[in-house]
C-alpha cells in the first residue's frame, strides 16, 4: 500500500514541488499550510511521515514536532524538518523537539526522495 | 493565488541571483587558484560544490536554462572530482568562460535566449570529458582509506539511545541500509535488556554490532547514521581486508552434502509448487502438503548448514532457502485447519511470493552464487528481523509469533500481579505502584495485541488502584478480593490462548530428527520404492533385442505353412504354430515390461503447466480455467523428453491467442473466465493429448488472406482451399496468425516448428476449431518409439512398408474410375477425389503401366492431406523396428528406413511424410 506523506508548509510553491516529487514516486501526499492546519488534519488518515518546514506562521515545525511527539498515533511516525544552511541550532532544535532528520534547503527532488527512503522505507 | 505564485517566484529568483552572485565570486577565485595547483582536491571539490549549489538552486528558482548549462560544467568537476580527469589548464580556461555565462543567464530572464558561446563552451567541456576515458591517477592525493577501491571490513557497535523511537527512527531500517553497502553480518547485544518489571516497551534495550565488508568508503557508512548521530553511541572501525570476502570463497560445503541437497531441493520445491497451485485453486486440504514441503527443504538445508564449522551468513540461499521455508511451513500451518476460509487471497498471495522466493534463492544456489537474491520486502515480516549472523529458525507465521510474545509477557504480567498481591495480603504497602505497573502494562500489551477484551477486563481494577493510589488509602477487602478475582481470571484466560497456540504449532517437535536423518520426510522414506540406476545404453539394447524377437517370432506361421505344405504333417504344424503363440505370447509380455521401463507418467511434463498458464494469464490480464486430466498416461521416455516444447508452445498459444480478454468473452457473452482442458489419454497404440480452449477459434477466411498476404499461398489457392485445409496453413512455415507478435507466443517459434518436433517422434498433430467457440489441437504419438506397426504391401516386385499411422484406408478400385487431369491422375475413393500414383513412381523409379482391372490403393494421409498410393498386393500388418539407413543410402527421398523380418528379408519402410510433399 502506497505511503501517506504529510508536507507542510506555508508556501504553497514548495508544497507543490514536495507534492510533486513524492507523488511521481508513488506516495500519497497531504498538505497543510503550518503546523496547526496539519494538527487539524489528522486522524482522518492514516500518516506515514511527515515533512515540514521550519518557520511557518500559526504554529511552527518545532512546536508542530513536539505536538505530534505527545500524541499517541504519531509519537513514533518520522519527522523530516526543512532547514536551511544557515540555521544549524535549528537542526539541533528540531532534534530535540523528536525530529527524525533533515533536509538542507534548497534541495533538489532526489536529495528528498533519497530521506524520504531512508527514514520510510 | 496566482499572485502570490508569481511573487514568491520572484522572491526567490532574486534571493537566487544574490546567492548565485557569491558563488560565482568564490568559483572565479578557486578556478585560478585551481590554474595554480591542478591536483588539488579540496579546491577541486569546493568548485564542484558551489557548481552543484548554483544548478541546484537555480532549478528550484525556475532558471531552467542556467540549470541545463551548468549541469554540463558540474559534470567535468564531477569526473574530475573522482579522478576521472585531470585538470589542466586549457581546462580551467573554458570553465572560467563557462563562469562568464553563467553569469550572464543568472542576470537575464527565462524567456531571454542562452548566449552563442554557451554552446561551444559546453562541446568544449564534453571534449574533455571523452578525453579522459582512462582514469587518470593523481599522485599527490592518495588518501588511503577513504576513496575505498579495496575492499574495508567495518565493524560498527550501533548503540541507539533508550529514547530514539521518538525521534520517529526505526533502528532496523538503518541495519537494512548498512546491509545495502556490502556483505553484513549483525549480532544482536541484548545486554541491557532490564529486568521485566524495569522493562518499558516504548524505550529501546537493544544494540547491535555489525560486520560490514565493503568498498565504501567511512563516510558513506558513517552517512546511515546521520540523523541518529546525536541519539545513539556509535563506534565505526575499519580496516582493509581481503577482497575475497566480498565474495566469500569459503562459503562452500562438502560438494556430496550439496548435491544431495540440491536433490532434496528440486523434488520438493517441485512438490511445493503443485500444492500451492492447487491451493490456489481452492483446495485447501493441499495445504497439509505444501507445509511438509517446505519442512523438508528447511531440514535439508538445515543440514547442509550444519556442515560447516564456521556458520554461513544469513545472505547465502542456503541460510535464505532455510529460513523462508521454515517461516513458510509456520505460516502455512497457521492456518491448515481452518479449511476453506484458508483460502483468502491474502494467504494465497503470500504462499505465492513464498514459493516464488524459494525457487528464486535454489535458482541462485544452483547458479553457485552465494549471495541471496534476497525476499521482497513484504515477505520479510516472515523472516526474522534484522538478519541475524546464524540462521535461526523463526519460530512461527508473523501473527502467531507476536501472539506468543504477547502470552510471554501476559503471564509474567499474571506473576507480578499475583506477588504483588502476596504483598498486599501482608499489609505491605509498596506492593501498590508495583500492581499498578504490572496492570497497566497488561493493559497496554493487550490493546496493543488486540485482545481487548483482556484489556477492558483489567481497566476498571486499574481505575480503582489509581483513585486508592492518588487518595493515599490503603485498600479495602472488597477491592482487594475484586483484583484477586480479576487476577485469577487474567491468569485463566492466558492459559486457555495458550493452550490454543500450542495445539496449532503441535506438529513442530519432531522437526529436529528430521533433519538428522536427511532432510527427508519419513512419509516419504516408508513410501520411496527401491530402484536401480540403469544406463539408458543397456536399456536400449534391450529394448533392440525385445523388438528383434517380436519380429523373429513372425517366422512361426511361416514355419508352420512350410511344414503342412511340404510334409503334410497337419499335427506338426499346429504344434510349431502352438510353440510359436506361447513364445509370441511371451515376447509381448517381454515387450510390454521392457517398454514399462522406459515408460514415464506424462506427469512429469504435465506438472510444470499450471504455473505457466498461471503466471501467462496474469501477464496477460486474462483468466484461465487449466484443468489437466490423465498424467498418469505413460509415453516412451524419449517421447516425454521432447514433447514438452511444443506442448508448452500450444498451450501458450492457447492462452495467448485462444482465450479472448475479459471484456472481449463478456461482449460475447462467455463466462469471463476462459477455460483451458489439456487431456492425455491411450487410444488403440497411441497416446492422444488434446488442448482444448473455448477462445476465439480459427477464422479460415482470416486464414486465407494471412496466408496470402505472406505469400504463403496463391489467391487461387486460396479459394480453392476447403475450411480445414484453410487451418492447416497455420503449420506452415513462416506463417504467424497474430498480427502483432508478442512476447508470449511468436518469437521465431512458428507452428511449423511445433508440427516438425511431433512429426519427428512419429506422431501427428491435428486441429479442429470453430470460429467463436474455441480450438483443439489433438497430438496422437506412439507410445513407444521404437517398435512401429505397418503394412507390408508389394510394388513393382519389390516389398515395401506403409506405416499404420498413416494409413486410412485400405481400397481396391476399378482401374476404369482412375481419371487423369493435368499430369495427374486421380480416383473417385469413398466418395472423395484423391490423386493417386504408384508406390514408385513416389519413390522416384520407373512405373509400368498396371494392366489389372482392379487396382490395390492404400489411402495414406501425411503433411495434412490425404492421397492414394497404388501398389501390386497388400500383405501383412506387421511390426518392425525400423532401423536408420546406412549413411550412403540415407539420401535416398521417400524412404525413412529399413526392417528386417522375421525371416530374414530386408524391407524398406517408406516415409509418407515426403511422399506427400
Amino acid at each position: 500500500m502506497a505511503k501517506t506523506i504529510m508536507t507542510i508548509d506555508d508556501s504553497s510553491s514548495m508544497r507543490q514541488m514536495v507534492r510533486f516529487t513524492l507523488s511521481q514516486a508513488g506516495y500519497n501526499v497531504l498538505e497543510a499550510s503550518d503546523g496547526r492546519d496539519a494538527l487539524g488534519k489528522l486522524g482522518k488518515e492514516k500518516v506515514d511521515l511527515f515533512i515540514s518546514d521550519i518557520n511557518m506562521p500559526n504554529m511552527d515545525g518545532i512546536t508542530l514536532t513536539k505536538e505530534l511527539r505527545g500524541a499517541v498515533a504519531t509519537r513514533f511516525t518520522p519527522v523530516i524538518l526543512l532547514t536551511t544552511e544557515s540555521q544549524p541550532e535549528k537542526k539541533q532544535e528540531g532534534k530535540a523537539a523528536g525530529a527524525t532528520g533533515w533536509i538542507v534547503k534548497p534541495f533538489q527532488p532526489d536529495q528528498l526522495l533519497a530521506v524520504v527512503k531512508k527514514v520510510c522505507p | 493565488m496566482a499572485g502570490f505564485n508569481d511573487d514568491f517566484m520572484a522572491q526567490m529568483r532574486a534571493a537566487f541571483r544574490e546567492e548565485a552572485e557569491d558563488l560565482l565570486g568564490e568559483l572565479d577565485a578557486g578556478l585560478l587558484e585551481l590554474e595554480a595547483a591542478p591536483g588539488n582536491r579540496d579546491l577541486i571539490a569546493r568548485i564542484f560544490r558551489a557548481i552543484h549549489t548554483i544548478k541546484g538552486s537555480g532549478a528550484t528558482a525556475g532558471f531552467a536554462k542556467l540549470a541545463a548549462f551548468t549541469h554540463r560544467v558540474e559534470e567535468v568537476f564531477e569526473d574530475a572530482r573522482q579522478e576521472k580527469l585531470r585538470v589542466t589548464s586549457d581546462l580551467t580556461d573554458v570553465a572560467l568562460k563557462a563562469c562568464d555565462v553563467i553569469r550572464v543567464l543568472v542576470g537575464q530572464n527565462e524567456s531571454d535566449p542562452v548566449p552563442a558561446e554557451a554552446a561551444m563552451i559546453t562541446s568544449q567541456l564534453e571534449r574533455f570529458r571523452k578525453h579522459s576515458e582512462v582514469p587518470v591517477q593523481n599522485p599527490v592525493e592518495a588518501r588511503p582509506g577513504s576513496a575505498a577501491n579495496g575492499a574495508l571490513r567495518f565493524r560498527i557497535i550501533f548503540r541507539p539511545k533508550p529514547e530514539i523511537f521518538f525521534s520517529g527512527c526505526d533502528p532496523v531500517s538503518l541495519l537494512d541500509e548498512l546491509n545495502g553497502l556490502g556483505r553484513c553480518t549483525v549480532r544482536l547485544k541484548d545486554d541491557a535488556i532490564p529486568a521485566f518489571a524495569d522493562l518499558d516497551p516504548e524505550l529501546n534495550h537493544l544494540a547491535w554490532e555489525v560486520e560490514l565488508i565493503s568498498r565504501q568508503s567511512v563516510d558513506v557508512v558513517r552517512e546511515v547514521f546521520v540523523f541518529v548521530e546525536d541519539d545513539c553511541e556509535l563506534q565505526i572501525e575499519e580496516e582493509p581486508c581481503d577482497e575475497a570476502l566480498l565474495v566469500d570463497n569459503s562459503m562452500a560445503f562438502p560438494s556430496a552434502a550439496l548435491s544431495a541437497f540440491l536433490e532434496v531441493g528440486r523434488s520438493h520445491l517441485g512438490a511445493l509448487e503443485e500444492a500451492f497451485l492447487q491451493i490456489d485453486a481452492g483446495q485447501h486440504d493441499r495445504i497439509g502438503e505444501f507445509v511438509t514441503a517446505a519442512r523438508t527443504v528447511a531440514n535439508g538445508a538445515e543440514q547442509l548448514l550444519n556442515e560447516r564449522e564456521i556458520p554461513i551468513p544469513a545472505t547465502h540461499p542456503v541460510a535464505a532457502l532455510h529460513d523462508l521455508s521454515r517461516a513458510a511451513a509456520s505460516f502455512a500451518e497457521g492456518f491448515s485447519d481452518q479449511g476453506e476460509k484458508a483460502c483468502i487471497q491474502e494467504n494465497i498471495e503470500v504462499l505465492f511470493g513464498i514459493t516464488d522466493t524459494l525457487k528464486r534463492h535454489y535458482t541462485a544456489l544452483v547458479a553457485g552464487d552465494v549471495f541471496s537474491v534476497g525476499n521482497p520486502s513484504w515477505l520479510q515480516r516472515l523472516e526474522q528481523p534484522g538478519g541475524a549472523s546464524q540462521a535461526v529458525p523463526v519460530k512461527g507465521s508473523p501473527e502467531q509469533e507476536q501472539l506468543e510474545v504477547y502470552l510471554d509477557a501476559a503471564s509474567q504480567c499474571a506473576d507480578a500481579m499475583n506477588g504483588a498481591l502476596g504483598r498486599l495480603a501482608d499489609k505491605d504497602a509498596e506492593a501498590l505502584p508495583v500492581l499498578m505497573r504490572a496492570l497497566s502494562t497488561f493493559c497496554a500489551i493487550s490493546s496493543n495485541a488486540g485482545q481487548t477484551s483482556e484489556a477492558a477486563l483489567v481497566q476498571p481494577l486499574i481505575d480503582n488502584l489509581r483513585e486508592i493510589l492518588e487518595e493515599g488509602r490503603s485498600m479495602e477487602e472488597n477491592e482487594l478480593q475484586a483484583i484477586e478475582t480479576g487476577v485469577a481470571e487474567i491468569r485463566s484466560r492466558v492459559e486457555a490462548l495458550r493452550a490454543k497456540t500450542l495445539s496449532a504449532s503441535q506438529p513442530r517437535p519432531e522437526q529436529r530428527q528430521e533433519g538428522e536423518t536427511g532432510g527427508i520426510h519419513p512419509d516419504k522414506t516408508a513410501a520411496a520404492v527401491s530402484s536401480i540406476r540403469v544406463d539408458q545404453d543397456k536399456l536400449e539394447r534391450l529394448m533392440r533385442v525385445v523388438g528383434e524377437l517380436l519380429v523373429a517370432r513372425g517366422m512361426f506361421p511361416i514355419l508352420a505353412r512350410k511344414v503342412e505344405a511340404e510334409s503334410g504333417h497337419t499335427m506338426l504344424a499346429k504344434e510349431v504354430r502352438d510353440a510359436g503363440a506361447t513364445i509370441s505370447r511371451l515376447a509381448e509380455e517381454l515387450q510390454d515390461s521392457v517398454m514399462g521401463i522406459r515408460m514415464l507418467p506424462i506427469k512429469t511434463v504435465f506438472q510444470k503447466l499450471p504455473r505457466m498458464v498461471r503466471d501467462l494469464a496474469r501477464s496477460l490480464g486474462k483468466q484461465v480455467e487449466f484443468s489437466l486430466s490423465g498424467d498418469e498416461t505413460e509415453l516412451d521416455k524419449a517421447v516425454i523428453e521432447q514433447i514438452g516444447d511444443p506442448l508448452v508452445h500450444l498451450i501458450r498459444n492457447a492462452v495467448d491467442h485462444g482465450v479472448e480478454a475479459p471484456d472481449d468473452r463478456l461482449a460475447k457473452g462467455k463466462e469471463t473466465t476462459g477455460l483451458i482442458e489439456v487431456a492425455a489419454f491411450n487410444q488403440a497404440s497411441s497416446v492422444v493429448i488434446q488442448i482444448r480452449d473455448d477462445g476465439k477459434g480459427l477464422d479460415p477466411a482470416m486464414l486465407k488472406r494471412k496466408a496470402v498476404e505472406k505469400g504463403v499461398i496463391t489467391d487461387a489457392q486460396a479459394s480453392s482451399m476447403s475450411d480445414q485445409e484453410a487451418m492447416e496453413l497455420i503449420f506452415a512455415p513462416g506463417f504467424s496468425t497474430a498480427s502483432q507478435v508478442t512476447d508470449v507466443s511468436g518469437r521465431g517459434v512458428g507452428m511449423d516448428v511445433v508440427r516438425n518436433n511431433i512429426r519427428n517422434l512419429q506422431g501427428t498433430v491435428s486441429i479442429q476449431s470453430a470460429v467463436g467457440k474455441g480450438t483443439t489441437f489433438t497430438i496422437k504419438l506412439p507410445t513407444s518409439l521404437m517398435i512401429s506397426k505397418g503394412i507390408l504391401v508389394s510394388s513393382s516386385g519389390q516389398e515395401y512398408i506403409l506405416p499404420i499411422e498413416h494409413v486410412r484406408d485400405l481400397v481396391r478400385i476399378p482401374s476404369a474410375t482412375v481419371r487423369s487431369f493435368r499430369g495427374g491422375r486421380f480416383a473417385h475413393i469413398r466418395e472423395r477425389i484423391l490423386p493417386i500414383a504408384p508406390l514408385e513412381a513416389m519413390l522416384g523409379e520407373e512405373s509400368e503401366a498396371r494392366t489389372q482391372e482392379e487396382l490395390c490403393v492404400a489411402v495414406m494421409n501425411a503433411a495434412g492431406r490425404d492421397f492414394g498410393v497404388v501398389v501390386d498386393k497388400f500383405h501383412d500388418e506387421v511390426e518392425s523396428i525400423i532401423k536408420p539407413l546406412p549413411a550412403e543410402l540415407s539420401e535416398l527421398p521417400g524412404l525413412l528406413g529399413a526392417t528386417i523380418m522375421g525371416d530374414g528379408r530386408i524391407v524398406l519402410v517408406v516415409n509418407p511424410e515426403q511422399l506427400a510433399a
